[in-house]
């Protein structure tokens, strides 16, 4: 066992980092899926850069510290699991039903789908928003 | 799960953090357990009721 002074550090480092990276998702998320790479300006395409290296660090450090004790084990648990849900329901689901909307509006199947495009951001976004909703519900 | 571990602490004069402290888990586990928003896993529920010298049913009640 850790010892408890450094564990509580740990726990608060994991609650930072969670804290850290949906702000930077959320930034991610907005930029690429709401305004698009293209249409973002050189300021928000600055951000969006930025917000990659703070992400991959947050989701570092919640990776390494997530076995800390039985709370932040609980809360990595809840966002890995919503996330794996999103990427099925959107791999099957969302490409199935974006494809049937195609076929009835335009005749054809989409040449590229929003889901299989998307997926990764959806997923990490599902991930730090569900481990948010459970901390806030524990808390 | 409902369980007696609020009033336990409290009659020791011990905080979240000082009982965290002694069972090796965070402040914030010891809320989520004590608010029964979260059940301990069994090693973590030996560990409480050993410090408090009792057995787990008499700090855990399942039943409602």
């Amino acid at each position: 066992m850790s010892d408890p002074t450094n564990l509580q550090k740990r726990t608060n480092r994991f609650l930072r980092s969670s804290e850290i990276g949906i702000l930077a998702i959320s930034i991610i998320f907005f930029a690429e899926l709401l305004v698009g790479p293209k249409a973002a300006g050189e300021f928000l395409r600055w951000s969006v850069i930025t917000s990659y290296f703070v992400f991959f660090a947050s989701i570092m450090v919640l990776f390494i510290l997530r076995n800390t004790d039985e709370f932040t084990r609980d809360l990595w648990q809840v966002g890995t699991g919503s996330a794996f849900i999103v990427l099925v329901f959107a791999t099957v689901f969302g490409v199935m039903i974006e494809g049937l909307i195609y076929i009835a509006l335009y005749g054809a199947p989409p040449e590229k789908s929003f889901f299989n495009k998307h997926i990764g951001a959806m997923m990490l976004f599902t991930f730090y928003a569900a481990l948010t909703i459970r901390r806030v519900q524990r808390q | 799960m409902k369980n007696r571990l609020k009033r336990l602490r409290a009659e020791r004069n011990w905080s979240q953090a000082e009982l965290g402290e002694q069972l090796h888990v965070s402040r914030q586990a010891v809320n989520a357990i004590e608010t029964g928003k979260h059940d301990p896993s069994l090693p973590l529920a030996f560990r409480i009721a050993r410090l408090f010298d009792m057995s787990i049913e008499e700090i855990f009640d399942d039943r409602g």
